[in-house]
Order: structure tokens, then sequence, then C-alpha cells
């Protein structure tokens, strides 16, 4: 048997006969549709928010994952930096300063023949004078000067391959200086070394050289000393840098 | 219903909010559910007709409501019970229930909702479309995303099926 068109439409329309009232069906529709509109809103609010939120991040990933760290950087500037190349002189002077002074380059801290180094009280970092070092060509008579007798040559002491003559002038407080003038016998140059205390202190034991003379004449006898120089450098030319010495060597 | 204005919405709801719930109805057997399905579809028209402008609110509604039995898990068996009589009061339900006639009417709704419950989903809809709502093949197609020539053998289909599960029904 075969249902026809009509038969159907009759059997649907009487069984929905029994439909329960709408009550407040319409209502309810819009409501829902509210919550559906706020829904979207939140959503696509949050999506935006979310969006800004991985734009940040990845921005920041690759940020940190392209550009260096500053850290980075500063960590390995240093590397790359060429090392400081070794002052023997500076060697030589550290080795001569009692262990309570640490020394260190004063800039300009070296020239043609002459270096020059400020010394420091390691505990409170005050500075403790000046040590300059020179080296002149001299001839092979050389006459160590004497304070008192400008035609006079000073008889020179020995230690090892190095003659020496020590100069101390502690008269005035403000300026107290020990100066040794040394001839290295290998090679007939003349190094001066000139320990000056700190100046203008007022105090004869702070303004003290931060090299004994003892220590100064050690310092000018050391060959690492002798070494640090090449064997073209002098000062014996009218050169400004070159230190200003208590008792000038006379090397012409 | 491109701009909509809230009031012409209204009366769209309040007009169609029956014929969709029967129709819905028709394809679940249950009147709470086809409350739920009907107030759905309708708030997803009222919402994207304030945002974007619905063309075709019936197509709108109808497809929306269709989908939802496309999703839905069947199930085997189905328990359907006719509902109260909205004109009986509690105090004359039982002398209702007595009455052979409505009894009637109860039996032959639970016999049709089974019968319909027993076609594809697909088919059912054809059907419930085009005799309940009264669809043309062609809105039909339409709601259904369905060819016309789909429509039409469907249709047969479900005609033939349901004269096979309700000779006696059809013939009263």
């Amino acid at each position: 048997m075969t249902i026809t068109r009509d038969d159907l439409g009759e059997l649907l329309d009487r069984i929905c006969h029994d439909e329960p009232p709408v009550h407040d069906g319409v209502e309810a529709v819009f409501r829902r549709a509210e919550a559906i509109r706020r829904r979207r809103m939140w959503t696509v609010v949050a999506a935006g928010v979310s969006a800004v939120v991985l734009v940040a991040a990845v921005g920041y990933v690759l940020a940190t994952a392209v550009v260096p760290a500053p850290a980075q950087r500063s960590a390995a500037a240093p590397a790359a930096a060429p090392a400081p190349r070794a002052d023997p002189a500076l060697l030589a002077v550290r080795a001569a300063v009692d262990d309570r002074l640490r020394v260190v380059p004063r800039e300009p801290s070296r020239g043609a023949g002459w270096r020059q180094y400020t010394v420091l009280d390691r505990a409170s970092g005050r500075p403790h004078g000046l040590v300059e070092i020179s080296v002149y060509a001299a001839p092979a008579r050389f006459c160590f000067p004497v304070l008192a007798d400008a035609g006079a040559c000073a008889r020179p002491e020995r230690s090892g391959d190095a003659e020496y003559v020590r100069y101390s002038d502690d008269r005035d407080v403000d300026w107290q200086v020990h100066q040794v003038i040394a001839r290295w016998r290998p090679d007939g140059r003349v190094v001066a070394v000139l320990a000056t205390g700190e100046r203008g202190t007022g105090d004869r034991t702070a303004g003290r050289p931060p090299l004994t003379a003892s220590q100064a004449a050690a310092l000018a006898a050391n060959p690492g000393l002798r070494a640090a120089f090449g064997a073209d450098e002098r000062c014996n030319g009218p050169d400004p840098a070159c230190p200003l010495l208590k008792v000038p060597v006379r090397a012409d | 219903m491109g701009t909509t204005s809230d009031e012409a919405l209204h009366d769209y709801v309040a007009a169609r909010y029956r014929d969709l719930r029967r129709s819905a109805f028709l394809m679940c057997g249950d009147w709470a559910l086809a409350d739920e399905l009907t107030r759905t579809s309708l708030a997803r028209l009222v919402a994207d007709a304030h945002r974007d402008g619905v063309h075709d609110p019936d197509a709108y509604v109808y497809s929306d409501l269709m989908a939802a039995f496309q999703h839905r898990p069947a199930r085997r068996e189905h328990v359907f019970l006719a509902g109260p009589d909205p004109t009986s009061g509690t105090a004359r339900g039982a002398a209702t229930a007595r009455d052979a006639g409505a009894a009637d009417r109860q039996m032959r709704t639970v016999l049709v909702l089974d019968a319909l419950h027993h076609l594809a989903p697909r088919c059912r809809a054809v059907l419930v479309l085009r005799h309940g709502t009264g669809f043309t093949v062609d809105e039909t197609a339409d709601v259904l995303g369905l060819a016309d020539e789909r429509v039409e053998a469907y249709e047969a289909a479900g005609l033939a099926a349901l004269g096979q599960l309700l000779p006696k029904v059809a013939a009263r």
C-alpha cells in the first residue's frame, strides 16, 4: 500500500493537534539571541587580545633570537678585543714595590724611551706617587752626576750587570724623590728611575716616594727592565714627553 | 530581511515559531526538544540578522533546524508518548484519557512518529518539509542542500516506506 501526499499531510497535521502552548517562546528566542550576540562579541575581543599577545610574543621571541642581548655583547666584547700587550716594565715595577701597593700605567703611559706608572695604596686606593723610567744612549765613559759638584763624577755601586748611583731628596715634604741613575753594562745604555711621592700632601709620610732608594736601585738593575725597552728607544732628544728628572742625565 | 528592524524580526519569529516547532517535533517526536531546537535556530537567525542581514529567513532557520538532526546521534529504539491535551485541565485528565477518540488520536501519533523514525534522517526531513511544512521541491532542496531530483527520490522512497509501516493508520 502507498500513502498519498494528501494522506501524509493530513496525518502529520493531526499528530500535531496536541502541541503544547508556546508560552514565552518568542521572548526566549530574543533573550537567547542577545546571549549569542554577547558571546560572539567576547569571542571577537578574546581573539583580538590573543592575536595581540601572540604577535607580541612572536616579536619578542624573534627579537631575542635575532638581536643579541646587551649582556651577550658586553660579554663578547672583551673576548673580541685584542689582549692588552704585556708590559715588561710594568711587571718589573710591580716586582719592586711593596705588596700593599698597586701599580697601574698612567696615561700617557709610554713613549719612545720612557714609561710612567701611578702607584696606589691597594687597600684605600689613594695615590701614592709616581714612578717614571727613562732610557738614554750614553758615551762609553759615562759620568754619574754629583749633586754637590756639577763637574765631578760619582763612583757607582754595582749590582749584576748594572752600575748605579742613588739620589734622594726629601727636603721638600711636598716633593720627595728617590732617583737612581744606572748604566747597563751589556749595551752601555743609561736608565733613570725616578720615584716621586704624592705631591702637595704637606705630610712627610704621605708624600714619601713609592719606592725606597734601594727598591729603585733594584728596579734599575733589573734585567727585565732593560729588556722592556727597545734598542732604539732613547730620551736623548728634546722630547717634552720624557720625564723631567730631579738629577738630569748628562748623556752627551 | 537585509536590514532588519527589531519589530520585523519579532513579527517573523512570532509568526514562524509554531510552524518551526512542529517541524522539529515531527523530526524528533519530543515537544520539549522541539522547543529547544526551535529557539536556538530562531535565536541564531535574530543574531545574524542584526549583524549581517539574512536574505531568506525561512531557508536560514529550516536549514539550521534540519542540520541539528543531521548531527544528532541516531537511536535504534524510540519511545514516543502523545503530549497532554492542552484543552484539558488536571481534573478532567482522567476523563479525557478514557475518551475513545483521544486514545485513538494518541495511538495514531505514536505510530506515525515511530514510522517516521524508521526512515533515514534526510528522508524524514524531506517528508516533513514537503508535507508538514508545505515547502515545494525547490525550497526543500535549498533547505537541505540537495538537488531537486534527490528530493523527489527521497520523497518517493519515504512515502513508500511509510505505506508499508502505516497501512492501518493511513486507511483511517
